[in-house]
């Protein structure tokens, strides 16, 4: 049965997974990409090209409404202010941080995968008549792995 | 909640203009701030100097706050202090309707043999130069004032508020283009892309002189 991406989940750790806060994504997506390297040779091909896996590489995008933080100390997280805020900082403090993506929105039902991201690029755009947006794009910094399922 | 993007503040500056001898308030801590707060956005190709207010004599400076007119000293002084600099008034830019920014730059492939190995296979990266750039749609008015800037090559304040509340982004750009648009039944629109100004233009501290975002 399909999945409804309503219940998708993405989520950003700035302390090394201790802590998680939900991005306001309204298009997540996540690319799992990398080399796949052509070793087609004379020797033993079949009338085919033939090929093996190099370097693995993925990354992840997330557009989300933008979401002001208030409140002394941060009282945002539910609305994903804190979330975009730790994105915006790992930036400009040249940090790193964990992202989850969670097609179900649970963390506990194996189909979740996490890894280790830097802030390509954080922007923001407004147009007079519509909402505040911001645009994240994330390149892993290593290793994406399925999160396993809690018994 | 999130925010409508009609409640967006954009910002932009006259002319420097100069200020001697101006009054400082005590902060603490070795942080000085000039008392009038309309003399407090410092315009960064200008050099501030501090001096006490009765001896006249000149005092070291550690670090500078352009953005807020703040002077941090490198020894507690005797007297009050004075401050030369100029400084830059904020307006809005009138008939700004889109805007967009970027926190962008290089991320750099670090991946070895090592770290390969030591992840499974992943490619590994490490942040290089960041670089920030800004674009505002406006309704134009004709009163060429961003040309001026731009023929004379002078720094450009831009200051934006998503949303009119929280985070402000704030900075001296340079002006890349002033593009002129207007169909026949349309309102005659300029378009403006910034990037980061040169911090050698700086006289004094560094990229927190010429960019904030808090």
């Amino acid at each position: 049965m399909s999945q409804a991406a309503y219940n998708k989940k993405i989520r950003i750790s700035a302390d090394d997974g201790a802590t998680w806060y939900d991005l306001p994504a309204t298009s997540p997506s996540l690319e799992i990409g990398g080399d796949v390297l052509d070793d087609t040779d004379l020797a033993t091909n079949a009338g085919y090209r033939s090929r093996c896996y190099g370097l693995h590489d993925w990354s992840a995008n997330a557009d989300s409404n933008y979401k002001p933080v208030t409140g002394t100390p941060l009282v945002d997280a539910a609305s994903g202010a804190t979330a975009l805020l730790l994105c915006r900082n790992a930036k400009l403090n040249r940090t790193g941080l964990k992202l989850r993506y969670l097609p179900t929105g649970s963390d506990e039902d194996g189909t979740g995968l996490e890894g280790d991201v830097l802030v390509e690029s954080f922007g923001g755009s407004g147009e007079v008549g519509g909402l505040e947006t911001v645009s994240i794009s994330l390149q892993a910094n290593g290793l994406l792995a399925a999160i396993p399922a809690v018994p | 909640m999130s925010s409508a993007a009609y409640a967006t503040i954009i910002y932009s500056v006259g002319a420097p203009v100069v200020a001697v001898a101006e009054p400082t308030t005590d902060l603490g801590a070795l942080q000085f701030q000039v008392t009038d707060a309309a003399r407090r956005l410092f315009h960064p190709g200008t050099q501030v100097s501090a001096f006490l207010a009765v001896d006249g004599g000149e005092v070291g400076i550690a670090s500078i706050d352009y953005f807020n007119g703040i002077v941090t000293l490198t020894e507690a002084p005797a007297e009050a202090i004075e401050l030369d600099f100029a400084y830059v008034t904020k307006a809005a830019i009138g008939g700004s309707r889109e805007y967009s920014y970027e926190l962008g730059g290089d991320v750099l492939d670090s991946t070895s043999f090592a770290l390969a190995q030591a992840n499974g296979g992943f490619r590994t990266r490490a942040y290089g130069l960041h670089d920030v750039s800004v674009s505002i749609s406006r309704n134009d008015d004709l009163s060429q004032k961003f040309v001026d800037h731009k023929m004379a090559r002078e720094m450009v304040y831009i200051e934006v508020t998503p949303g009119g509340s929280g985070a402000t982004l704030k900075g001296w750009f340079l002006l890349e283009t002033d593009s002129h648009t207007g169909d026949l039944g349309a309102l005659e629109g300029e378009d403006l892309t910034f990037n980061l100004a040169n911090v050698d233009a700086i006289q004094q501290g560094g990229i927190s002189t010429i960019f904030s975002f808090s």
